[in-house]
């Protein structure tokens, strides 16, 4: 049984998160040396961390994506241009802030190669810590009246025209939403074509399908065999249908603390985490060209909600 | 045939909703697109049939794709592991579109009041979607 944390560990950890930053002369340093890769074509990972939870470990695509941060003040100048542009039109309207949502993941890798906090899945099984099962999760503004909506979209809302995909780049989109996106610069065809998002999911299928993770996927299956539950992966695990239940079972909740110690005992997010920045660390410099457009326009766009909100 | 299908699909749902013990929300595939809710195409650039829910969706399974003012093709099939684009109708929360399952694996996020086209990875693999703030 292998320590979940401990100095080696955090050492690890370092040396994983110096690699995202592009210092890859350290990573064998300390590392388990990775596998040889034959058939794949995929770089070797510069190191492996060991660990159960790779949570608190970011992916090397979040530099070319807004941070949360970034969103929220571009949807406040946002806000605030939607507010001038219907003054103009007579009326008197403030977006209101975005509520609670559904469940907020604390980072990319929470979630991403299934469960992996121990503590939470003994007493939420496999769903999102304040989860509910649907059905009235999401607190809606109240619909604008059909005038506003009018204003704000330029159609009436309910079974409208969604924007347009050229919109915001040569002219605005329809209504005060349209102007407001316009005017901040957000180029929709970028968004639309959401290459770092389209990175991130591809590094996700490279990765699950490469032979040193599915090495120990098979060996996590093994694992879970052992204590009386039969899936190819935790992805898999975390998504049986039988889960569908108002509140998590037993059975659930002791399929989740399984899924977690046999992630832990083969180091099944460490490796694939790993592998998943090998291939994005790839991908970035395959796309670099049209990912330094994304960051300009991203740069351009933060300038002009920076002059909107005054600095 | 086609649409034998979609019946079935149809009563898988709701029987999949009574086993969960819960009754079934008036919004969740209504077929309208409103303000607020989260609409899945069955074609790319918001084409076809259409599916629209308002709340967190654990999986898309049992779901079926319904006709909308933006097409029919589509109709009747599985919601799940079937759509290529998506409107986030929704005026300030971001919907995100999972590759797992309980929203797990990765993710694509589509802001408010937009629309995109899933990723290539994630098109045709689509299994749950929830709601965040910004």
């Amino acid at each position: 049984m292998r320590p979940r944390r401990g100095p080696a560990t955090i050492a690890l950890l370092g040396l994983a998160l110096a690699a995202l930053a592009g210092c890859t002369g350290a990573g064998d340093r300390g590392g388990r040396p990775p596998a040889a890769d034959g058939a794949s074509g995929a770089p070797p990972p510069a190191a492996i961390p060991v660990t159960g939870d790779v949570t608190g470990l970011d992916l090397p695509i979040a530099a070319y994506l807004p941070t949360r941060e970034q969103r929220a003040r571009r949807s406040v100048a946002e806000a605030v241009l939607i507010r001038d542009c219907l003054a103009r039109l007579g009326l008197t309207y403030q977006v209101p802030p975005a509520g609670d949502g559904g469940p907020v993941l604390k980072s990319r890798t929470e979630r991403r190669y299934g469960v992996g906090d121990p503590v939470e899945v003994a007493t939420w099984g496999f769903r999102p810590p304040g989860a509910g099962v649907g059905g009235t999760d999401k607190p809606s503004a109240p619909a604008p009246s059909r005038e506003l909506a009018v204003a704000l979209y330029g159609t009436a809302g309910a079974d409208g025209v969604p924007p347009a995909p050229t919109e915001g780049v040569d002219r605005p989109g329809p209504g005060c939403l349209g102007e407001a996106r316009f005017a901040l610069g957000v180029d929709p065809t970028l968004e639309r074509a959401a290459l770092p998002s389209r990175l991130d999911v591809e590094s996700f299928e490279r990765s699950r399908a490469d032979p040193r993770v599915r090495r120990v996927l098979a060996q996590w299956s093994t694992c879970m065999r052992a204590k009386g539950f039969d899936y190819p992966d935790p992805l898999a695990a975390g998504g049986d249908p039988q889960w569908a239940t108002p509140a998590p079972s037993a059975r659930e909740i002791a399929a989740a603390s399984a899924t977690v110690a046999c992630k832990a005992e083969h180091d099944v997010a460490g490796t694939w985490y790993a592998v998943d920045v090998a291939y994005q660390r790839q991908a970035i410099e395959r796309e670099a060209a049209a990912l330094t457009r994304v960051r300009a326009n991203e740069e351009e766009s933060a300038r002009r909600v920076a002059a909107v909100l005054g600095g | 045939m086609r649409s034998n299908r979609g019946v079935r699909a149809g009563v898988v749902a709701v029987a999949l909703v009574l086993a969960a013990g819960a009754a079934p929300a008036v919004a969740e595939g209504d077929g309208a697109c409103n303000d607020g809710d989260a609409c899945l195409y069955y074609n790319s650039n918001t084409k076809g049939a259409r599916f629209d829910h308002r709340y967190n969706v654990a999986n898309y399974a049992g779901y079926t794709f319904m006709r909308s003012p933006d097409g029919s093709s589509g109709t009747g099939a599985p919601v799940k592991n079937n759509a290529a684009s998506v409107w986030n109708n929704d005026p300030t929360h971001i919907l995100r579109i999972y590759y797992g399952s309980n929203y797990q694996g990765p993710v694509q996020e589509i802001g408010p009041k937009s629309t995109a086209d899933l990723d290539p990875a994630l098109k045709n693999n689509n299994a749950s979607g929830s709601w965040t703030a910004q």
